[in-house]
Protein backbone atom coordinates (compact mmCIF):
# COMPACT_ATOMS: atom_id res chain seq x y z
CA UNK A 1 0.00 0.00 0.00
CA UNK A 2 1.28 3.43 -1.13
CA UNK A 3 0.21 6.70 0.59
CA UNK A 4 1.58 9.59 1.68
CA UNK A 5 -0.16 9.97 5.24
CA UNK A 6 -2.58 7.47 6.62
CA UNK A 7 -6.14 8.21 7.50
CA UNK A 8 -8.50 5.84 9.41
CA UNK A 9 -9.11 4.09 5.72
CA UNK A 10 -5.82 3.35 5.41
CA UNK A 11 -5.58 1.86 8.75
CA UNK A 12 -8.55 -0.46 7.95
CA UNK A 13 -7.31 -1.84 4.67
CA UNK A 14 -4.27 -3.40 7.01
CA UNK A 15 -6.90 -4.61 9.51
CA UNK A 16 -8.79 -6.29 6.41
CA UNK A 17 -5.80 -7.66 4.74
CA UNK A 18 -4.79 -9.47 8.13
CA UNK A 19 -8.15 -10.83 8.01
CA UNK A 20 -8.20 -11.99 5.02
CA UNK A 21 -4.60 -12.83 4.98
CA UNK A 22 -2.90 -11.34 2.56
CA UNK A 23 0.42 -9.66 2.93
CA UNK A 24 0.50 -6.39 2.72
CA UNK A 25 3.37 -3.85 2.70
CA UNK A 26 4.03 -0.04 2.93
CA UNK A 27 5.67 2.34 0.51
CA UNK A 28 6.09 6.06 1.78
CA UNK A 29 4.85 8.42 -1.24
CA UNK A 30 6.38 12.00 0.29
CA UNK A 31 9.73 12.49 1.67
CA UNK A 32 11.34 9.79 -1.24
CA UNK A 33 13.20 9.78 -3.69
CA UNK A 34 12.36 8.29 -7.18
CA UNK A 35 15.19 7.92 -9.34
CA UNK A 36 15.29 6.54 -13.07
CA UNK A 37 16.92 6.80 -16.33
CA UNK A 38 17.33 4.22 -18.96
CA UNK A 39 19.14 1.45 -16.67
CA UNK A 40 16.13 1.29 -13.78
CA UNK A 41 14.89 2.98 -10.92
CA UNK A 42 15.44 3.55 -7.26
CA UNK A 43 13.37 4.31 -4.29
CA UNK A 44 15.14 5.76 -1.61
CA UNK A 45 13.94 8.01 1.58
CA UNK A 46 16.86 9.01 4.09
CA UNK A 47 17.12 6.40 5.81
CA UNK A 48 16.13 3.31 3.82
CA UNK A 49 16.53 1.80 0.29
CA UNK A 50 13.26 0.45 -0.67
CA UNK A 51 14.27 -0.28 -4.35
CA UNK A 52 14.74 -4.21 -3.96
CA UNK A 53 11.24 -4.59 -2.35
CA UNK A 54 9.71 -2.93 -4.84
CA UNK A 55 10.90 -5.35 -7.07
CA UNK A 56 9.32 -7.96 -5.33
CA UNK A 57 5.87 -5.75 -5.39
CA UNK A 58 3.16 -7.16 -8.22
CA UNK A 59 0.11 -5.39 -7.29
CA UNK A 60 -0.03 -1.05 -5.91
CA UNK A 61 -2.72 0.21 -3.73
CA UNK A 62 -2.61 3.89 -4.13
CA UNK A 63 -3.95 5.48 -1.23
CA UNK A 64 -2.31 8.69 -1.62
CA UNK A 65 -4.18 11.35 -0.53
CA UNK A 66 -2.86 14.23 -2.61
CA UNK A 67 -4.67 13.85 -6.40
CA UNK A 68 -2.22 15.71 -8.37
CA UNK A 69 0.64 13.26 -5.97
CA UNK A 70 -1.57 9.89 -6.66
CA UNK A 71 -1.47 10.44 -10.21
CA UNK A 72 2.40 10.67 -10.19
CA UNK A 73 1.80 7.54 -7.77
CA UNK A 74 0.11 5.51 -10.57
CA UNK A 75 2.53 6.97 -13.50
CA UNK A 76 5.45 6.04 -11.72
CA UNK A 77 4.44 2.64 -10.41
CA UNK A 78 2.99 1.72 -13.61
CA UNK A 79 6.35 2.49 -15.38
CA UNK A 80 7.93 0.51 -13.27
CA UNK A 81 5.96 -2.42 -14.13
CA UNK A 82 3.61 -2.70 -11.38
CA UNK A 83 -0.32 -3.21 -11.66
CA UNK A 84 -1.63 -0.13 -9.90
CA UNK A 85 -5.01 0.26 -7.99
CA UNK A 86 -6.51 2.27 -9.64
CA UNK A 87 -4.40 2.28 -12.77
CA UNK A 88 -3.89 6.04 -14.04
CA UNK A 89 -6.21 5.76 -16.93
CA UNK A 90 -9.25 5.34 -14.47
CA UNK A 91 -7.69 8.47 -12.13
CA UNK A 92 -7.40 10.58 -14.71
CA UNK A 93 -10.88 9.56 -16.34
CA UNK A 94 -11.94 10.54 -12.41
CA UNK A 95 -9.83 13.69 -11.52
CA UNK A 96 -12.10 15.85 -13.93
CA UNK A 97 -15.99 16.08 -13.43
CA UNK A 98 -16.02 17.03 -16.89
CA UNK A 99 -14.18 14.38 -18.41
CA UNK A 100 -16.27 11.83 -16.15
CA UNK A 101 -19.61 13.08 -17.20
CA UNK A 102 -18.54 12.70 -20.86
CA UNK A 103 -17.34 9.26 -20.56
CA UNK A 104 -20.70 8.79 -19.07
CA UNK A 105 -22.92 10.69 -21.61
CA UNK A 106 -20.85 9.31 -24.06
CA UNK A 107 -22.21 5.26 -23.18
CA UNK A 108 -25.81 6.63 -22.96
CA UNK A 109 -25.68 6.96 -19.29
CA UNK A 110 -28.00 9.71 -17.82
CA UNK A 111 -26.12 12.62 -16.66
CA UNK A 112 -27.09 16.10 -15.41
CA UNK A 113 -27.31 18.78 -18.56
CA UNK A 114 -23.75 20.19 -18.31
CA UNK A 115 -21.87 22.73 -19.85
CA UNK A 116 -18.04 23.51 -19.85
CA UNK A 117 -17.27 27.26 -20.96
CA UNK A 118 -13.05 27.13 -21.40
CA UNK A 119 -12.90 30.61 -21.03
CA UNK A 120 -11.72 32.11 -17.92
CA UNK A 121 -14.38 34.59 -15.98
CA UNK A 122 -11.19 37.27 -15.86
CA UNK A 123 -8.55 36.79 -18.58
CA UNK A 124 -5.20 39.01 -18.27
CA UNK A 125 -4.87 40.99 -21.33
CA UNK A 126 -1.86 42.59 -22.94
CA UNK A 127 -0.74 46.55 -22.16
CA UNK A 128 -1.91 45.38 -18.45
CA UNK A 129 -5.47 45.41 -17.09
CA UNK A 130 -8.02 42.73 -17.11
CA UNK A 131 -10.73 41.38 -19.42
CA UNK A 132 -13.99 40.61 -17.65
CA UNK A 133 -15.91 37.57 -19.25
CA UNK A 134 -18.59 36.77 -16.70
CA UNK A 135 -21.11 38.86 -18.75
CA UNK A 136 -20.42 36.70 -22.15
CA UNK A 137 -19.93 33.47 -19.71
CA UNK A 138 -23.56 33.99 -18.10
CA UNK A 139 -25.37 34.72 -21.64
CA UNK A 140 -23.49 31.37 -22.44
CA UNK A 141 -24.91 29.31 -19.99
CA UNK A 142 -28.17 30.36 -19.66
CA UNK A 143 -28.64 29.73 -23.06
CA UNK A 144 -28.37 26.31 -22.45
CA UNK A 145 -29.32 25.78 -19.09
CA UNK A 146 -31.79 29.30 -18.66
CA UNK A 147 -30.71 30.84 -15.71
CA UNK A 148 -33.75 30.16 -12.83
CA UNK A 149 -31.03 27.55 -10.99
CA UNK A 150 -28.00 26.67 -12.27
CA UNK A 151 -25.21 24.62 -10.32
CA UNK A 152 -21.35 26.16 -10.91
CA UNK A 153 -18.82 23.76 -9.52
CA UNK A 154 -15.04 23.18 -9.94
CA UNK A 155 -13.79 20.83 -12.60
CA UNK A 156 -11.72 19.17 -9.81
CA UNK A 157 -13.03 19.69 -6.60
CA UNK A 158 -13.58 17.29 -3.63
CA UNK A 159 -15.86 17.25 -0.44
CA UNK A 160 -18.36 19.97 -2.10
CA UNK A 161 -15.72 22.44 -1.93
CA UNK A 162 -17.05 25.16 -4.49
CA UNK A 163 -19.76 24.07 -5.37
CA UNK A 164 -22.65 27.06 -5.69
CA UNK A 165 -26.08 27.19 -6.76
CA UNK A 166 -26.73 29.92 -8.74
CA UNK A 167 -30.48 31.71 -8.84
CA UNK A 168 -31.81 34.34 -11.39
CA UNK A 169 -29.50 36.29 -13.87
CA UNK A 170 -27.65 38.17 -11.32
CA UNK A 171 -26.93 35.04 -8.93
CA UNK A 172 -25.04 33.44 -11.68
CA UNK A 173 -23.13 37.01 -12.36
CA UNK A 174 -22.20 37.11 -8.28
CA UNK A 175 -21.55 33.23 -8.82
CA UNK A 176 -19.27 33.40 -11.84
CA UNK A 177 -17.34 36.67 -10.17
CA UNK A 178 -16.09 34.14 -7.69
CA UNK A 179 -14.78 31.26 -9.99
CA UNK A 180 -11.13 31.71 -10.42
CA UNK A 181 -8.17 29.25 -12.58
CA UNK A 182 -6.92 27.30 -9.41
CA UNK A 183 -5.87 23.37 -8.57
CA UNK A 184 -9.27 22.31 -8.46
CA UNK A 185 -10.44 24.30 -11.50
CA UNK A 186 -7.40 24.76 -13.74
CA UNK A 187 -9.20 26.70 -16.64
CA UNK A 188 -12.85 28.04 -17.88
CA UNK A 189 -16.32 27.36 -16.58
CA UNK A 190 -18.17 24.31 -15.31
CA UNK A 191 -21.84 25.11 -14.63
CA UNK A 192 -24.74 21.86 -14.81
CA UNK A 193 -28.83 22.05 -14.16
CA UNK A 194 -30.02 21.36 -10.84
CA UNK A 195 -31.45 17.85 -10.73
CA UNK A 196 -34.55 17.60 -8.23
CA UNK A 197 -32.99 14.91 -6.03
CA UNK A 198 -35.44 16.10 -3.21
CA UNK A 199 -33.07 15.31 0.08
CA UNK A 200 -30.55 12.47 -1.15
CA UNK A 201 -28.04 11.11 -3.60
CA UNK A 202 -25.93 8.29 -3.53
CA UNK A 203 -22.43 6.67 -3.43
CA UNK A 204 -22.34 3.39 -4.69
CA UNK A 205 -19.27 1.23 -5.32
CA UNK A 206 -18.99 -0.62 -8.11
CA UNK A 207 -15.34 -3.67 -8.40
CA UNK A 208 -13.98 -4.97 -11.43
CA UNK A 209 -11.60 -7.98 -10.73
CA UNK A 210 -9.85 -9.18 -13.56
CA UNK A 211 -11.10 -11.58 -16.01
CA UNK A 212 -14.66 -10.99 -14.17
CA UNK A 213 -17.49 -8.55 -15.51
CA UNK A 214 -18.08 -5.36 -13.21
CA UNK A 215 -19.72 -6.50 -9.71
CA UNK A 216 -22.11 -3.35 -8.06
CA UNK A 217 -22.63 -4.02 -4.69
CA UNK A 218 -26.45 -4.39 -3.66
CA UNK A 219 -26.64 -1.59 -1.13
CA UNK A 220 -25.51 1.95 -1.11
CA UNK A 221 -24.84 4.96 0.85
CA UNK A 222 -27.50 8.04 0.83
CA UNK A 223 -26.25 10.82 2.00
CA UNK A 224 -28.75 13.97 2.85
CA UNK A 225 -30.63 16.25 4.93
CA UNK A 226 -32.35 19.81 3.84
CA UNK A 227 -29.84 21.99 5.17
CA UNK A 228 -28.54 22.52 1.68
CA UNK A 229 -28.07 21.31 -1.65
CA UNK A 230 -24.85 20.04 -1.15
CA UNK A 231 -25.50 16.50 -0.04
CA UNK A 232 -21.89 15.69 0.80
CA UNK A 233 -21.12 14.19 4.41
CA UNK A 234 -18.28 15.96 5.12
CA UNK A 235 -20.86 19.23 5.39
CA UNK A 236 -22.60 17.15 7.92
CA UNK A 237 -25.26 15.50 6.41
CA UNK A 238 -27.05 12.40 7.59
CA UNK A 239 -26.45 8.95 5.74
CA UNK A 240 -28.41 5.81 5.34
CA UNK A 241 -28.22 2.36 3.76
CA UNK A 242 -30.16 2.12 0.46
CA UNK A 243 -30.81 -0.95 -1.25
CA UNK A 244 -30.33 -0.40 -4.80
CA UNK A 245 -33.15 -1.98 -7.77
CA UNK A 246 -31.06 -3.77 -10.38
CA UNK A 247 -31.10 -1.43 -12.81
CA UNK A 248 -29.73 1.20 -10.96
CA UNK A 249 -26.66 -1.64 -10.42
CA UNK A 250 -26.46 -2.11 -13.16
CA UNK A 251 -26.27 1.75 -14.61
CA UNK A 252 -24.19 1.76 -12.15
CA UNK A 253 -22.11 -1.04 -13.75
CA UNK A 254 -21.67 0.53 -17.10
CA UNK A 255 -21.49 3.92 -15.64
CA UNK A 256 -17.82 2.55 -13.82
CA UNK A 257 -17.17 0.48 -16.81
CA UNK A 258 -16.90 3.93 -19.35
CA UNK A 259 -14.24 4.91 -16.49
CA UNK A 260 -12.40 1.72 -16.20
CA UNK A 261 -12.02 1.42 -20.23
CA UNK A 262 -10.21 -1.37 -20.95
CA UNK A 263 -8.50 -1.49 -17.66
CA UNK A 264 -8.45 -5.04 -16.11
CA UNK A 265 -9.15 -4.27 -12.81
CA UNK A 266 -10.37 -1.24 -10.89
CA UNK A 267 -12.54 -0.37 -7.65
CA UNK A 268 -14.79 3.23 -8.17
CA UNK A 269 -16.75 4.81 -6.16
CA UNK A 270 -19.70 6.24 -8.10
CA UNK A 271 -22.26 9.70 -7.17
CA UNK A 272 -25.45 9.73 -8.18
CA UNK A 273 -28.71 11.31 -7.38
CA UNK A 274 -32.86 10.22 -8.13
CA UNK A 275 -34.63 12.87 -10.43
CA UNK A 276 -37.89 13.11 -7.87
CA UNK A 277 -40.58 14.65 -8.92
CA UNK A 278 -43.12 16.30 -6.78
CA UNK A 279 -45.68 13.72 -7.04
CA UNK A 280 -42.95 11.25 -4.85
CA UNK A 281 -42.20 14.25 -2.14
CA UNK A 282 -44.50 13.74 -0.07
CA UNK A 283 -44.44 13.60 4.02
CA UNK A 284 -41.34 16.41 4.12
CA UNK A 285 -42.82 18.08 7.25
CA UNK A 286 -41.94 14.33 9.04
CA UNK A 287 -38.66 13.86 7.24
CA UNK A 288 -37.62 17.27 8.64
CA UNK A 289 -38.07 15.98 12.32
CA UNK A 290 -36.67 12.48 12.26
CA UNK A 291 -33.66 14.57 11.02
CA UNK A 292 -33.50 16.60 13.83
CA UNK A 293 -34.04 13.72 16.04
CA UNK A 294 -31.58 12.13 14.54
CA UNK A 295 -29.00 14.38 15.78
CA UNK A 296 -28.44 13.09 19.33
CA UNK A 297 -27.48 9.62 18.32
CA UNK A 298 -25.50 10.98 15.11
CA UNK A 299 -23.69 13.55 17.65
CA UNK A 300 -22.58 10.04 19.51
CA UNK A 301 -21.33 9.63 15.84
CA UNK A 302 -19.42 12.83 15.69
CA UNK A 303 -18.08 12.72 19.18
CA UNK A 304 -16.55 9.26 18.35
CA UNK A 305 -14.88 10.82 15.28
CA UNK A 306 -13.57 13.70 17.06
CA UNK A 307 -10.98 11.14 19.30
CA UNK A 308 -7.79 12.51 19.13
CA UNK A 309 -5.68 9.85 19.03
CA UNK A 310 -7.78 7.62 17.41
CA UNK A 311 -5.17 6.23 14.51
CA UNK A 312 -3.05 5.08 17.65
CA UNK A 313 -5.45 3.39 19.50
CA UNK A 314 -7.35 1.95 16.41
CA UNK A 315 -8.70 -0.93 17.09
CA UNK A 316 -10.77 1.08 20.40
CA UNK A 317 -11.75 3.74 17.97
CA UNK A 318 -12.99 1.02 15.65
CA UNK A 319 -14.86 -0.62 18.57
CA UNK A 320 -16.30 2.71 19.66
CA UNK A 321 -17.22 4.12 15.88
CA UNK A 322 -19.44 0.38 15.42
CA UNK A 323 -20.72 0.77 18.82
CA UNK A 324 -21.87 4.65 17.61
CA UNK A 325 -23.11 4.18 14.66
CA UNK A 326 -25.09 0.62 15.33
CA UNK A 327 -27.09 3.02 17.66
CA UNK A 328 -27.78 5.49 15.13
CA UNK A 329 -28.76 3.13 12.35
CA UNK A 330 -31.21 1.15 15.27
CA UNK A 331 -33.12 4.63 15.79
CA UNK A 332 -36.46 4.90 14.62
CA UNK A 333 -35.77 8.56 13.03
CA UNK A 334 -33.19 6.56 10.93
CA UNK A 335 -35.80 3.67 10.02
CA UNK A 336 -38.50 6.32 8.83
CA UNK A 337 -36.04 8.40 6.81
CA UNK A 338 -34.28 5.26 5.23
CA UNK A 339 -38.00 3.77 4.34
CA UNK A 340 -38.66 7.02 2.69
CA UNK A 341 -35.05 6.84 0.38
CA UNK A 342 -35.56 3.18 -0.21
CA UNK A 343 -39.32 3.43 -1.52
CA UNK A 344 -38.37 6.44 -3.39
CA UNK A 345 -35.11 4.69 -5.17
CA UNK A 346 -37.11 1.73 -6.21
CA UNK A 347 -39.62 3.95 -8.05
CA UNK A 348 -37.28 6.25 -9.60
CA UNK A 349 -35.24 3.02 -10.65
CA UNK A 350 -35.12 4.48 -14.13
CA UNK A 351 -34.46 7.84 -13.42
CA UNK A 352 -31.08 7.90 -11.50
CA UNK A 353 -28.70 10.26 -12.98
CA UNK A 354 -24.66 9.73 -12.16
CA UNK A 355 -22.46 12.70 -12.16
CA UNK A 356 -18.96 11.53 -10.62
CA UNK A 357 -16.37 9.27 -10.33
CA UNK A 358 -14.09 8.76 -7.29
CA UNK A 359 -11.04 6.47 -7.51
CA UNK A 360 -9.64 6.96 -3.87
CA UNK A 361 -12.69 7.28 -1.85
CA UNK A 362 -12.82 7.61 2.00
CA UNK A 363 -14.50 4.68 3.37
CA UNK A 364 -13.82 2.94 6.48
CA UNK A 365 -16.44 4.42 8.54
CA UNK A 366 -20.07 5.97 6.46
CA UNK A 367 -19.55 3.56 3.24
CA UNK A 368 -18.46 0.16 5.27
CA UNK A 369 -20.85 0.80 8.86
CA UNK A 370 -23.52 2.20 7.11
CA UNK A 371 -23.23 1.81 3.38
CA UNK A 372 -22.55 -2.02 4.01
CA UNK A 373 -19.79 -1.63 1.91
CA UNK A 374 -15.96 -2.44 2.96
CA UNK A 375 -13.78 -0.98 -0.59
CA UNK A 376 -10.73 -2.66 1.38
CA UNK A 377 -12.33 -5.94 0.91
CA UNK A 378 -12.83 -4.97 -2.98
CA UNK A 379 -9.23 -3.55 -3.60
CA UNK A 380 -7.67 -6.54 -2.03
CA UNK A 381 -9.95 -8.87 -4.08
CA UNK A 382 -8.95 -6.77 -7.40
CA UNK A 383 -5.23 -6.66 -6.10
CA UNK A 384 -5.16 -10.70 -5.77
CA UNK A 385 -7.23 -11.26 -8.81
CA UNK A 386 -4.14 -9.36 -10.74
CA UNK A 387 -1.55 -11.39 -8.56
CA UNK A 388 -2.97 -14.92 -9.41
CA UNK A 389 -3.27 -13.96 -13.05
CA UNK B 1 5.86 3.69 12.70
CA UNK B 2 3.54 3.31 9.53
CA UNK B 3 7.30 2.03 8.00
CA UNK B 4 8.35 0.22 10.82
CA UNK B 5 11.34 2.12 12.33
CA UNK B 6 11.73 2.54 15.32
CA UNK B 7 11.90 6.85 15.85
CA UNK B 8 14.34 7.74 18.56
CA UNK B 9 13.46 11.17 20.29
CA UNK B 10 15.91 13.04 21.48
CA UNK B 11 15.92 13.24 25.20
CA UNK B 12 16.69 17.27 25.15
CA UNK B 13 14.05 17.48 22.82
CA UNK B 14 11.46 20.21 23.75
CA UNK B 15 7.51 20.65 22.82
CA UNK B 16 6.29 21.58 19.55
CA UNK B 17 9.68 20.30 17.63
CA UNK B 18 9.50 18.45 14.69
CA UNK B 19 11.09 15.78 13.70
CA UNK B 20 11.26 13.03 10.65
CA UNK B 21 10.99 9.34 10.67
CA UNK B 22 14.57 8.79 8.14
CA UNK B 23 13.07 5.75 6.39
CA UNK B 24 9.78 6.64 5.25
CA UNK B 25 9.80 10.77 5.82
CA UNK B 26 7.05 11.43 7.82
CA UNK B 27 7.08 14.22 10.08
CA UNK B 28 5.88 14.29 13.66
CA UNK B 29 5.16 16.84 16.39
CA UNK B 30 6.57 16.23 19.68
CA UNK B 31 3.78 16.87 21.99
CA UNK B 32 3.26 15.97 25.83
CA UNK B 33 0.49 13.85 27.36
CA UNK B 34 -1.27 14.55 30.68
CA UNK B 35 2.04 12.36 32.50
CA UNK B 36 4.64 14.73 31.01
CA UNK B 37 5.35 12.09 28.67
CA UNK B 38 6.54 12.57 25.08
CA UNK B 39 4.69 11.42 22.74
CA UNK B 40 4.63 11.92 18.51
CA UNK B 41 1.20 13.37 16.85
CA UNK B 42 1.93 13.31 13.10
CA UNK B 43 2.75 16.66 11.54
CA UNK B 44 -0.68 17.79 9.63
CA UNK B 45 0.30 19.78 6.06
CA UNK B 46 -2.45 22.10 5.02
CA UNK B 47 -2.70 23.87 1.79
CA UNK B 48 -3.11 20.56 -0.24
CA UNK B 49 -5.64 18.80 -2.82
CA UNK B 50 -6.18 15.95 -0.39
CA UNK B 51 -7.85 13.77 -2.54
CA UNK B 52 -11.69 12.31 -2.58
Amino acid sequence: MLYDRSETDELGIRLTAEEMGVELDYFPFHKVAVGFDADGFSYRSLGRDYSDRLRDTRVILNRTQSKSRRLFAADVFEAMGAHVLNPLTVELACKSKVRTLLAFSSKGIRVPRTVYVPANVEEQVGGGGAQDNSGTISRLISQDLGSEKVVVKPDAGTHGRGVTLAEGPDGLLRVLRDVAPTIINPSGVVAQELVPKWFYDLRIVVRKEKGKAPYCHETALARGGFKEFRTNTFLGNKVFRAHLPAPVRRQAENSAQALGGDEDSWVIALDAMPRIGDELMEGEESLRQSFEDLEEPFSEVTRVKRMPDKKRNFPEYNREITRAYAEYMASEPYAHIQGVVNETLEKCRDSVYFHEGNACPEFWEQTRLVGGVNVAEDLLTCALGLIDS
Amino acid sequence: MDCGANLDVPNDSLQGEIIGCPDCGLDFVIEMDESGNKQLRELLIEGEDWGE
